[in-house]
């Protein structure tokens, strides 16, 4: 479909018009009708639980959980690992929440290990199977052995940006910033 | 992260596109009469010697009902003012040439007595028209005329300004003096087009106009918005136009295609007297919400 809009000489002559007059990703923004936002965002609502994460890497992916040693723990592995993540997708807002928890060889000794995020985030039906999403509040905080090693807030000035969504079956698919997550709905 | 005319400070806007048919007057009279109905005082003004608005809110006056409104006739007191925008070009332009083309030098009491005599007040609450009756009004100025009276024109909506919260004016689809006078007494341009090439082909010929008054005036025209009326999801590649356009540096907004907004107009009512909870009446409130009025 790609391939064949991209010889087609009206999208090729609308590419060339935009090209001229400056484009700038994302600056302006997209406002779907409500005709066709509206019924998406009924179908976005409820409550849906990722049961599966994957990393993009350049031609390759991986499990979430299983990279996230790698990624996030400086190589350190994590024993007993269990991930649990969720979105409540409301009317205008959508709460996420992600924790990875397991345990962790500090040297001296291990640690029971707990990495959460929490978010409430403004949501838009955009085009093209978009959501614009804002960060209206979001903290992320480790913890070891039950108490807290770090916190932080997301600063108030955190930007706007796009998920791609598509619905496979009764799945959900959310991809963002090399990262595909699946989700069921729960409620 | 895209900016409401209320926290950019701008006032006046004009509704253009040269492409015909593409909702400037419908989009020029939800804008209008949506921010009234907001409680924001509103002055239309019909750009387009065709004269739809006009004759929307004449038709609406007349029809059972629309007397509840009480609007007044152009001018209020006789035949000669009835021809609204045409009338007051012609005097900026005399004024002009009286001045020797050094400009019009019009002080603040004296655009306030020209707008007062060619103004319909209160079409609806808070809402006041200079209309356009004239179809012949290019012909019967000229270009030259046109040209002569834009520098005043430019100062009756400057004073206008003081006057009310927003001036939405309606264009007609063409790229003429008269088209362009509108324009330059502008702050900011709202550009309806449609999911068709030859709509998108406008686009490009309707920014260098922008640019072009932008630079002859010495006014930083800005370019609020596009509108892409009566958008449907099975046009013809609908989703390669939104993705192409998603990334366009100017923020964008969808205005469904809906039998309401013919409709309301048949019976002289807005979109929001005929059916105020459409998909068309929420698109329009979103504009209205977003690129009028929405603070920083």
């Amino acid at each position: 479909m790609k391939a064949k809009d991209s010889r087609d000489p009206k999208i090729e002559m609308t590419e060339a018009i935009l090209n001229a007059l400056g484009r700038e990703d994302g600056a302006g923004g997209y406002e779907v009708s409500e005709a066709y936002a509206a019924p998406e965002r009924r179908r976005l609502q409820g409550v849906w639980t990722v049961v599966e994460h994957r990393v993009l890497g350049a031609g390759c992916e991986e499990d979430y959980l299983e990279s996230f040693g790698t990624r996030s723990l400086k190589g350190r592995s994590l024993r007993d690992a269990s991930y649990d993540s969720s979105y409540s997708f409301s009317p205008g807002i959508c709460v996420k929440h992600q924790a990875v928890e397991g345990r962790i060889d500090l040297g001296e000794g291990e640690a029971a290990y707990a990495w959460r995020i929490g978010a409430a985030l403004a949501w838009e039906v955009g085009p093209c199977g978009t959501l614009r999403v804002r960060p209206a509040l979001a903290y992320m905080a480790t913890f070891l052995d039950g108490a807290p090693t770090a916190m932080r807030e997301l600063p108030p000035e955190a930007g706007a940006f796009v998920i791609h969504y598509r619905f496979e079956g009764e799945d959900l698919v959310l991809e963002e910033e090399g990262e595909r997550k699946r989700l069921r709905r729960t409620r | 992260v895209q900016k409401s005319l209320k926290s950019l400070g701008l006032k006046s806007v004009v509704i253009a596109n040269q492409k015909g048919g593409v909702g400037k007057t419908t989009t020029a009279l939800a804008l209008g009469t949506g921010l009234a109905r907001l409680g924001e005082r509103v002055l239309l003004v019909d750009g387009d010697p065709q004269g739809n608005l006009s004759l929307f809110f004449s038709a609406a006056s007349a029809a059972p009902g629309g007397a509840a409104h009480e609007a007044s006739a152009p001018g209020q007191g006789g035949e000669a003012h009835g021809h609204g925008l045409c009338e007051v070009l012609k005097i900026l332009a005399e004024g002009n040439s009286a001045r020797g083309g050094s400009g019009y030098g019009v002080g603040e009491a004296a655009a306030k007595l020209v707008l007062a005599d060619y103004l319909s007040t209160s079409v609806r609450p808070g809402l006041d028209l200079l209309p356009c009756l004239r179809h012949g009004l290019r012909a019967e100025l000229g270009d030259e005329a046109i040209r002569a009276a834009s520098p005043g024109f430019s100062a009756l909506i400057d004073t206008a300004r003081a006057e009310y919260d927003w001036i939405i004016v309606d264009s007609s689809p063409s790229d003429g003096a008269l088209e362009r006078l509108l324009l330059s007494a502008c702050e900011a341009v709202l550009i309806p087009l449609e999911f068709q090439l030859f709509s998108i082909a406008g686009l490009e010929a309707m920014i260098r106009d922008v640019e072009n008054c932008s630079r002859e005036s010495g006014r930083d025209i800005h370019i609020q918005s596009l509108v892409f009326t009566k958008a449907e999801n099975k046009v013809g590649r609908v989703e390669t136009y939104r993705r192409l356009f998603s990334s366009f540096r100017v923020p964008i907004f969808e205005v469904c295609k809906s039998e309401y907004l013919p409709r309301s107009v048949e019976r002289s009512r807005t979109i929001w007297e005929g059916a105020p909870s459409s998909f068309a009446a929420r698109d329009y409130e979103r504009i209205i919400e977003k690129a009028f009025l929405e603070r920083p």
